[in-house]
């Protein structure tokens, strides 16, 4: 979790989609990195978030992006 | 970048145009003397120095002998004109001639294009002479000789002058175009007895933002580092040189450093300006210019946030932009206070003022809100937010 963006990947629906690994290339600021089995989130990084929606357009089951400024409001609603 | 004169003659010399034949000398007045010992009198010692009208300054002098020579060495080594040090004079034969000439090359932006410029009226004060004439020059290609014939030819020269003249012009152009110049002129130009052209002064500015295509110029004459008016850069500026280099995502640096102690993170171009004026005008000592701007990440606003706070003196810091479009406002908030956080310091108390409107401002705002921070929205100006960051008040929280 950054100070302002937190980006959770649901593990369970993350691992039963084989294109998980797509987010790495997918995200134009690099929140996604090699993981374990998968995409793992670069904490470190999440505060570059842009809010674009790439992320979760693509895997809409796995990835879930708060903004925590808002009340940690989901950025996509 | 300007440079300095023996810089800008050793340009001319390579493109081919004719100037007097100097010695450099710096250090003190006896250091010179094995270097002027085959000296040619009478000389010209003058004052390498990034200012104008230094003949009137007191900057150039003339010498008939060794001794009066030994003189001005003295006199002119470690003084100032116009407020800058000389460090370093240029000592060559003096020029004997019948007639002086202006000759330059610069951009006119309201053409949009490079523009040469003429007058029969070289020297001192050629800007109150008079009688210019201009002509926009195409430098995509190679400038043509013809162009410059047509110019000189509407100036009154014909003959062997005008074919003269229009062969310095057209090196002239070759030089300004080949390294990158936003200014090129020649003045004097000067006509000897013997007919022929020389150089006697030279101003060359080069492009800042092209000097990555010069290493050469850079290595010769020694421009790493030197800003742009000559003075060595701050480890502060460079510092936040390196920040701005280090993601190629917008700008975020262009630091100039200054004794204040209100820390200005500003949009560039004349927003920025218009900010910083207004901060004097409102009594308040910034400590800085810099530019922000093109959309730049939050590691480079927060890494430019946390140098320009890292000085001891500088005890808040104003954020300060007109209405953006293609800046974030909320990503910039973000490395604004993410910096200060990193610092352990409390973002309320650090910001004097954030007036950034624009794209993503709900989110801007909404961000400040929750830390505290004094806000302003396009409804304020640059000038009314310069005066409640000088005030300490004023902005929503």
């Amino acid at each position: 979790m950054g100070e302002f963006i937190a980006v959770y990947l649901k593990d369970k629906e993350c691992a039963e989609h084989e294109g998980c690994r797509r987010l790495i290339s997918l995200c134009p600021v690099d929140i996604f990195v090699e993981g374990e089995g998968g995409a793992a989130v670069d904490e470190g990084q999440v505060d570059e978030c842009t809010l674009c929606g790439l992320c979760w357009e693509a895997l809409p089951d796995a990835v879930e992006v708060r903004r925590l400024y808002i009340d940690g409001a989901e950025a996509r609603a | 970048m300007r440079l300095y004169e023996h810089e800008g003659k050793a340009l001319l010399e390579r493109a081919g145009i004719r100037v007097p034949k100097g010695t450099l000398v710096s250090g003190s007045a006896a250091d010179a003397g094995p270097s002027l010992g085959a000296a040619t009198f009478p000389v010209a010692v003058k004052s390498q120095v990034l200012t104008g009208g230094r003949m009137k300054a007191g900057g150039i002098a003339f010498a008939e002998d060794a001794d009066q020579l030994s003189a001005e060495l003295t006199r002119l080594l470690g003084s100032e004109i116009s407020g800058h040090r000389v460090e370093t004079l240029l000592v060559e034969p003096k020029t004997q001639f019948d007639r002086e000439f202006y000759l330059g090359i610069t951009y006119d932006s309201a053409a949009k294009s490079a523009v040469a410029v003429f007058s029969q009226a070289g020297g001192i004060d050629v800007e109150q002479a008079g009688a210019a004439v201009k002509a926009e020059i195409p430098l995509l290609l190679p400038a043509s000789g013809f162009r410059f014939k047509e110019l000189l030819a509407s100036a009154g020269l014909q003959g062997r002058l005008l074919s003269g003249m229009t062969g310095v012009f057209t090196k002239l152009a070759g030089l300004f175009r080949d390294n990158d110049c936003i200014l090129a002129e020649i003045n004097p130009l000067v006509l000897t007895p013997e007919g022929k052209l020389v150089a006697l002064d030279v101003h060359v500015e080069l492009d800042d933002d092209a000097l990555y295509r010069h290493g050469d110029l850079v290595k010769r004459f020694g421009l790493e580092g030197r800003d742009a008016d000559a003075r060595e850069r701050s480890p502060l500026e460079r510092k936040a040189e390196e920040i701005d280099s280090a993601d190629h995502r917008g700008v975020a640096g262009r630091m100039v450093e200054f004794p204040g102690n209100l820390g200005l993170l500003i949009g560039g171009g004349g927003a920025s300006l218009t900010a910083f004026d207004a901060v004097q005008r409102h009594g308040g000592k910034p400590a800085n210019y810099c530019e922000i701007g093109g959309n730049p990440s939050v590691w480079k606003v927060k890494e430019l946030t946390k140098l320009l706070l890292s000085r001891k003196d500088v005890e808040r810091i104003a954020v300060i932009m007109n209405v953006v479009s293609n800046t974030r406002v909320d990503l910039v908030a973000r490395g604004v206070v993410k910096g200060i956080l990193e610092l352990g310091l409390d973002p309320a108390e650090k910001i004097a003022i954030f007036r950034i409107p624009g794209a993503w401002e709900e989110d801007g705002f909404s961000l400040l809100r929750k830390y505290g921070v004094p806000y302003a929205d396009r409804t304020v100006s640059i000038d009314q937010a310069a005066k409640m960051a000088v005030a300490g008040a004023g902005g929503e929280r």
